[in-house]
C-alpha cells in the first residue's frame, strides 16, 4: 500500500499503562502530539496515533467510576463544552485534549476535593473486582486437592497467574491509596 | 460544604445545564472560581446523590444537555450554608478588630 499526500497515516505504539503513573502518560502523550503524533485511539496495551504537524496539545485522564447517575453522553458533553475533545477511552477510562492555551482551561479539576474523588471511583472498582479474585485466592485454593482435579498441571498454571493477579492488584489498592490520602491532605486553594 | 459544591448550588437556583453553571460561576465571582469540568462533573454527581439538585429537562438545542435545578433540600442548605458563612465572616471581622 502507498501513502501519497493527504492519505492519513496511522501508527500504533504498544505501551502499558499504570494508574499510578497518570502524570508520566500524560508527558507521554504531550511529547507524541509534539513530534506530531495525535493519539486517536486507547486499546489494552497499545495507542494507536494519527501522523500530523506536531501540536502543542495538553492531555488528561479522567476516570469515570461506575455511578450511572450522569450519562456516558452527558458526561462527554461536560467535558466538550469544556473545550476537551475525546481522544479515546477504555475500560471507564477517558482520555482528553485540547489545544494548550489559558492554563485554568487546561485543567480537568479545580480542587483537590474533585481530584481526590477520581482515586476514591478507583478504589471502589479495585475492592469490587478485587472480592472474587481474593476469595478464589485464600478460600478456594486451599481446599482443591490436585488428585481429584483432571488436569492438575493447568491448575497449577493457573494457581501461580492468579496468586500473581492479586499481588499485582494489592499493590495496585496500595498505591492507589496513598495517592488519595497525598492528594486529599495537599494544601486547598 | 467545599466552596465549588456552594457555588454550583447556588448558581442553581434557576435552571442550567452544565457548561452554564461553569460559565455562571465564573462570571458571579468575576473570573476567580473557574469550574474545571471534572470538578463540576464530580459535584454534580454528590448533589445528585443527596437529593440536592433534580434534573428538569434537556436543552432543546441539545438533547445531550441536562438542565439541572437546586431541590427544596437544597435551598434549604443554601440558607443553613449562608447563615454559617455569615457567622463566620462577623467572628473574624470582631476578633481582627479587637
Amino acid at each position: 500500500m502507498a501513502f501519497g499526500k493527504g492519505v492519513i497515516k496511522m501508527k500504533k505504539i504498544k505501551k502499558w499503562f499504570w494508574v499510578w503513573n497518570l502524570e508520566k502518560e500524560k508527558a507521554f502523550l504531550e511529547e507524541k502530539a509534539r513530534e506530531g503524533l495525535i493519539l486517536k485511539s486507547v486499546s489494552l496495551g497499545s495507542y494507536t496515533f494519527e501522523e500530523s504537524e506536531p501540536k502543542a496539545l495538553t492531555y488528561q485522564m479522567d476516570f469515570k467510576g461506575l455511578d450511572r447517575k450522569i450519562s456516558e453522553a452527558e458526561y462527554l458533553q461536560i467535558y466538550e463544552d469544556a473545550g476537551w475533545t475525546l481522544a479515546g477511552n477504555l475500560g471507564g477510562w477517558y482520555y482528553f485534549s485540547q489545544e494548550s492555551r489559558d492554563e485554568m482551561d487546561l485543567l480537568i479539576f479545580s480542587d483537590n476535593d474533585s481530584k481526590a474523588a477520581i482515586y476514591k471511583r478507583i478504589l471502589a472498582v479495585l475492592l469490587i473486582t478485587g472480592f472474587p479474585l481474593y476469595y478464589q485466592t485464600i478460600f478456594v485454593f486451599p481446599n482443591l486437592s490436585s488428585e481429584r482435579l483432571a488436569f492438575p498441571s493447568f491448575y497449577f498454571f493457573f494457581r501461580i497467574i492468579l496468586i500473581l493477579i492479586a499481588i499485582l492488584h494489592i499493590s495496585a489498592l496500595v498505591k492507589i491509596f496513598s495517592m488519595y490520602r497525598k492528594t486529599i491532605s495537599g494544601i486547598r486553594e | 460544604m467545599t466552596e465549588v459544591t456552594f457555588y454550583i448550588l447556588i448558581s442553581l437556583v434557576e435552571p442550567l445545564h452544565g457548561y452554564g453553571i461553569i460559565l455562571k460561576v465564573e462570571a458571579m465571582t468575576g473570573g476567580r472560581v473557574k469550574l474545571a469540568a471534572g470538578t463540576l462533573y464530580g459535584a454534580l454527581n454528590n448533589l445528585l446523590n443527596n437529593g440536592l439538585i433534580e434534573r428538569i429537562g434537556v436543552d432543546p438545542e441539545n438533547q445531550r444537555r441536562i438542565i439541572y435545578q437546586v431541590t427544596e433540600l437544597g435551598e434549604y442548605l443554601i440558607d443553613h450554608e449562608i447563615e454559617r458563612l455569615k457567622s463566620m465572616v462577623e467572628d473574624g471581622v470582631r476578633e481582627r478588630r479587637n
